[in-house]
């Protein structure tokens, strides 16, 4: 069982959905590293669902499967290799589907035709897959495949934004996103609701320990602790038990709970906790409460918990935890069982996470410089992002924390009067002149020198605070000015301060990480600002040395954010891995061996099509490689696009006849070749980059609307043609008709981008021309207006006059398609040209007597050249004028497809501002 | 360490950079007096300087080419299938442990436990109190080769061995390491790589069994980058190693580090891929 090999499938006897699923699921094991075998499962469900491709990258978002502990908010991405790729196209070319309740084990058993497989089985065919890739990518990367490193992915918005270059990549999502944001969880995971109004009982507390939530400066933390206390006690006894109570456990836990500087929770994790016992208790009415008896108390804890979906927030864990400490501290060892099973609900990983993204940072920069504290907010947030430091920590410099010295520019994070460390490891020396951009080094060195010119301050020279240095006091003023920032700049709530640490982590270890093989590894615009192939040059050689290969890129990464080990980096900051993986599994010489022949029987080629592959893989080989000399460590590829060219053929490979360049190189292509024709195919079908399966002509497109420039005049740029790499946008604009039917019709989902505005103006239009009777009905006609809305390129004003000169009669109750200027007359045939009609859909006839005969031949003669007939056209211009009929007969009905093309007109107004 | 932040890696050579080299010598003699047989203060005798690099760990080019001199001269002798068995046998394995930098223990590789596509094979040759300690090491060509010489000679030899008298031959013509044994009265009799290594490496001039190891360390420092040599030596903390779940080295760049220099390492010492110079037959 251990080596699984793709077979050819003659006659499946099993469901077709399944043999396919499993032949997807087999590929990607063995050639897209899908290790974890808990996401198996919600791979499938992904792959059938929430498909994403950017014309380049196949990808599913997945969400954690029952039994895997994990909060159900975290999510997890997975890139498919470019052979899964291609099957992955093909399942959602031929419309399958498998059953609901399908599984891994079955689909695989369906696939390589046994009745069904073992546990044992399945365990070899991971074993066998993680020894192959542990040769070939980092042990880093093998991990994270595996499902040992539980690291959230990227929310689907932050990446589409990152993907697509674009804000807003689903609209479901952005609107899952923003429920997460009004109310702090998604319904389907949230925590369950509570009865009553549980703030009020314990709000007197809660305010003692706010006023209290800052340490002072210089205070030490045993002294805060002490005052926030006092302050707790001072309040009047609460006349409800279980506020008593609880007051009581806040006195308890600030004295004796674990704490970092001293023992005792900090004031705001007293605080915090408070309010989540607060509300789990609110289920408890106060005249039955009695915290003597701890086995209520265990049921109203495991209750809650029960009741939740997916892993509880850790924070309420703790909570738990912490009052389980404190109702065993008259008698120890009365909640051990409690303790343990609240310890056994912790999830393995976290929720969510987010990054700042490169265009977020640069537009927040861009925003900053108008406020009074701007200066300083620019300066923090260039060292947030850049360095990854700690907000205290940043905000605390001064002038002689920096050294300057042979092109170095050092930072050095220390204790001081101001601040104290975390924790020990917290102190580091910051390469800044690496990390930071030349602009925002000048900017760093300007500050540095106005305070390195006060020469006669008594102080410390602090780089954040007023001119002068001396006074140290504008640190809320500065953080709060940049997370509003951000917060208006991204348009999410949740992303704050913190964000901007977790984004530099994230791109500096992907920075780092980039296959030393690959020259021109496949990173998205997005993120190019900051990984690249330049930037990994110069920060490894400062991080890690000139001669490292980037062994320990993830011990460099924990050090320059301060953790006392790696683990912490990995586990809560690095959130870029499953893109790592995808440059590894995807470079050439990673790729393994396949066999020719399945893949053409599974993928449909022909046999002149494998001929043909072979042919430009010889020619291609046969094409002087000028690098072949280069002394490089590893043999660099001829071409920018990926070659499978293996860096170094082992002796066993050469001695066993295996051409694997050739072969590779072979497969390269096809591949290549496939994801474009295909790819074309899921765009058109799909609508965009995002596929569901199940409902997929039902669900509403989401539109990117440009605004050119000219008012009223706002254009939906069709998704694929920017997608699809090296094509021309030659097809110009495409409107989204089913958005706009969806908007006028008060159904589907209405995407962000369009404004209210938008929605009122098309229902106008809809109104106005009373278009409810002629909603083109059945998808052929559904798709002929799509195809007409498909235009070769934008429309010129000369056409959009004809077009609303037509659409100015309609308006006025007539119903055809009537032109009475010649210059309207023709521009309106090149309207219908660049809208895909062909001379044999319409019928052009000039209302003239003279022209009674006149077939459509003549007719364009004659528009081309009127002068050529002097019966038509005469000193005045010419008489008459013309009209068009469409005819498309291949849809039987006379009516239907003119109303069809009636409504594409329409739609085509009014999304050109032609109808207010 | 000047900031205080003094790593594992950096205290041994923190402590010691700051007490002179012979005192640390003495200290530590006296911590091992008992333990190990190899004096690290007084240098080797005069006549056995030139043989070694350093302390008596590290064999010098010269003693490497003797030992391989010795080796192939052994394949060139027409002697009795026991002696003709040997010689082959001596020659692989210690060319396998001087191209893998092999401790002597455990299993070498055999042909089919490297993997074809990048000629990467995994060793197991130390033993520690949390169990077995992995190393990814890369097959180089040499290597290579003499095991393809090797596999070739025993599959010509198992016919001469005859029938499985004793139970166990197709077992040791089978091992999931490099099959190693002796022929004694025609019979395939246990040995083993340490066994090997004991008689054709320590036994020379006081070299211990893995000599083949400090030699290609020395060798190949300079010439790779330092994380290649953790990586093949095997060096680095337990369990956050270069292939564990915080290393970051990809194998493939590693492999290409050392592809660089181990061939022409080893054919500069005069290692070289060599069979018998006479097909084995039955004679004894």
């Amino acid at each position: 069982m251990k080596h699984w090999q793709p077979t050819l499938v003659a006659k499946p006897t099993r469901p077709i959905a399944d043999v396919r699923m499993g032949e997807m699921l087999l590929i990607a094991i063995r050639h897209g590293a899908l290790l974890a075998r808990g996401w198996w499962e919600p791979w499938i469900v992904a792959v059938q669902r929430g498909v994403q491709f950017d014309g380049a990258r196949l990808w599913v978002d997945m969400a954690p499967a029952d039994g895997i502990n994990l909060p159900a908010r975290h999510r997890r991405r997975w890139f498919a290799d470019p052979i899964t790729r291609a099957l992955i196209l093909k399942w959602h070319r031929d419309g399958l589907v498998c059953a609901p309740d399908t599984t891994p084990a079955a689909c695989l058993a369906a696939y390589l035709d046994r009745d069904q497989l073992a546990e044992s089985d399945l365990d070899d065919l991971v074993t066998a897959a993680e020894a192959h890739w542990k040769l070939r990518i980092p042990g880093l990367l093998v991990a994270h495949a595996a499902g040992r490193i539980t690291t959230a992915s990227l929310p689907a918005r932050t990446w589409g934004e990152i993907a697509f270059d674009r804000v807003a990549a689903d609209v479901v999502e952005h609107r899952a996103e923003d429920a997460i944001d009004a109310g702090g969880m998604m319904p389907a995971v949230a925590e369950p609701a509570e009865p009553g109004s549980p703030t009020g009982r314990v709000r007197s507390v809660s305010a003692a320990l706010k006023d209290h939530k800052k340490q002072p400066r210089g205070m030490p933390a045993s002294t805060w602790k002490a005052n926030a206390r006092r302050a707790v006690r001072s309040i009047a006894t609460p006349k409800q038990k279980i506020a008593k109570e609880l007051r009581d456990w806040c006195l308890w836990a600030l004295r004796n709970e674990g704490g970092r500087a001293s023992k005792g929770f900090a004031v705001s994790t007293t605080q915090s906790y408070l309010g989540k016992l607060n509300r789990i208790f609110s289920a408890w009415e106060d005249s039955t409460f009695t915290s003597a008896d701890a086995a209520d108390v265990r049921a109203l804890l495991i209750g809650h918990l029960d009741r939740c979906i997916g892993c509880p927030p850790q924070n309420t864990l703790k909570a738990m935890l912490s009052y389980a400490r404190y109702m065993a501290r008259d008698k120890p060892g009365s909640t051990t069982e409690l303790l343990e099973e609240i310890g056994q609900r912790f999830p393995e990983g976290h929720g969510a996470a987010d990054l700042v993204t490169p265009t977020v940072y640069a537009k927040a920069l861009a925003l900053l410089g108008r406020g009074p504290f701007d200066e300083d907010a620019t300066l923090f947030l260039v060292l947030a992002f850049r360095t990854g430091a700690r907000p205290d920590e940043i905000l605390a410099l001064r002038r002689d924390d920096f050294s300057e010295g042979k092109g170095h520019l050092d930072m050095v994070i220390d204790a001081n009067a101001s601040r104290s460390l975390k924790t020990k490891t917290s102190r580091r020396v910051i390469p800044a002149e690496v990390l930071l951009e030349e602009d925002e080094l000048v900017r760093l060195k300007k500050r540095l020198l106005e305070r390195a010119t006060k020469d006669d301050l008594i102080g410390e020279r602090w780089l954040f605070g007023s001119p002068d240095g001396v006074i140290h006091d504008r640190n809320e003023a500065v953080t709060e000015r940049v997370a509003e920032v951000l917060r208006a700049v991204s348009g999410s709530k949740r992303l704050g301060l913190n964000h901007l640490r977790h984004s530099c982590a994230s791109y500096l270890l992907a920075t780092l990480l980039l296959p030393l093989d690959v020259p021109h590894p496949s990173i998205p615009v997005a993120l190019q600002s900051v990984v690249s192939v330049d930037r990994r040059d110069q920060i490894s050689r400062r991080l890690l040395g000139a001669e490292r290969l980037g062994g320990g890129a993830m011990h460099a990464v924990s050090q320059m954010l301060g953790h006392t080990a790696p683990g912490t980096s990995l586990l809560y900051y690095c959130h870029l891995l499953d893109f790592s993986l995808l440059l590894y599994i995807t470079r050439p010489s990673s790729m393994r061996s396949i066999d020719v022949a399945w893949l053409c029987s599974s993928l449909g080629y022909k046999r002149d099509t494998l001929r043909k592959a072979r042919s430009r893989a010889q020619a291609d080989l046969s094409k002087p490689n000028d690098t072949e000399q280069a002394p490089l460590p590893i043999r660099r590829h001829r071409q920018d696009r990926a070659i499978p060219i293996y860096s170094r053929p082992s002796a066993t490979a050469i001695s066993a006849g295996l051409n694997r360049e050739d072969e590779l190189r072979v497969v390269s292509d096809l591949l290549d070749r496939d994801a474009r024709r295909l790819g074309r195919e899921f765009l058109r079908r799909s609508g965009g980059p995002v596929m569901s399966a199940a409902d997929q002509l039902a669900r509403p497109q989401e539109p990117i609307i440009h605004d050119n420039g000219r008012a009223g005049w706002k254009l939906v740029r069709q998704r694929d043609r920017r997608l699809l790499p090296g094509e021309r946008m030659d097809r110009g604009y495409r409107v989204p008709w089913r958005t706009i039917i969806g908007a006028i019709q008060g159904t589907g989902i209405i995407p962000s981008e369009v404004g209210a505005a938008d929605v009122a103006r098309w229902r106008r239009g809809k109104d106005l021309l009373d278009l409810a009777g002629e909603m083109p009905a059945g998808l052929a006609l559904q798709a002929l207006v799509e195809q007409r809305l498909s235009l070769s390129r934008p429309i010129r004003d000369a056409e959009r006059r004809a077009l609303e000169g037509v659409l100015s009669r309609w308006r006025r109750g007539a119903v055809d398609v009537r032109l009475m200027r010649l210059e309207d007359a023709r521009a309106f045939i090149t309207l219908l040209e660049i809208m895909g009609f062909k001379d044999d859909d319409i019928t052009l006839r000039l209302t003239s007597k003279k022209a009674a005969d006149m077939s459509a031949e003549s007719v364009r003669r004659f528009l081309a050249k009127p002068q050529a007939s002097s019966d038509l056209y005469g000193r005045w211009g010419w008489r008459g004028s013309l009209v068009v009929q469409f005819r498309l007969p291949e849809f039987g009905a006379v009516a239907a497809p003119a109303h069809a093309v009636r409504f594409a007109l329409v739609v085509l107004g009014i999304d050109a501002g032609l109808i207010v | 360490m000047l900031g205080g932040r003094v790593g594992r890696v950096a205290r041994t050579s923190g402590y010691y950079g700051s007490i002179a080299h012979d005192a640390v010598s003495v200290l530590y003699r006296s911590a091992v007096e008992g333990v190990d047989r190899v004096s690290h203060v007084e240098p080797p005798p005069a006549h056995l300087v030139d043989r070694y690099i350093g302390d008596r760990l590290t064999p010098s080019d010269g003693t490497v080419r003797d030992i391989i001199a010795r080796l192939a001269d052994r394949l060139d002798v027409q002697g009795s299938l026991t002696e003709r068995h040997r010689a082959i046998t001596d020659y692989t394995v210690v060319l396998l442990a001087f191209a893998f930098g092999h401790r002597g223990k455990g299993d070498l590789p055999a042909m089919w436990s490297i993997d074809p596509e990048t000629g990467f094979c995994w060793i197991e040759d130390k033993l520690t109190a949390s169990g077995v300690l992995q190393r990814l090491a890369w097959t180089c060509d040499i290597a290579i080769r003499q095991l393809a010489i090797y596999h070739a000679y025993l599959k010509a030899l198992r016919p001469l061995i005859g029938p499985d008298k004793t139970g166990r031959t197709d077992e040791r013509f089978n091992t999931p390491g490099l099959p190693i044994f002796d022929i004694v009265d025609g019979v395939p009799a246990e040995r083993d790589a340490w066994d090997v290594l004991g008689r054709c490496v320590a036994a020379h001039g006081g070299l211990t069994r893995n000599a083949g190891r400090h030699w290609l360390r020395a060798q190949l420092v300079g010439k790779c980058s330092t994380e290649s040599l953790h990586a093949l030596f095997g060096h680095g903390p337990v369990e956050d190693g270069s292939w564990d779940i915080h290393g970051a080295l990809d194998p493939l760049a590693y492999r290409a580090d050392i592809a660089r220099v181990l061939d022409s390492v080893l054919a500069a010492a005069g290692w070289r891929p060599r069979g018998l110079i006479a097909e084995p037959s039955g004679e004894r």
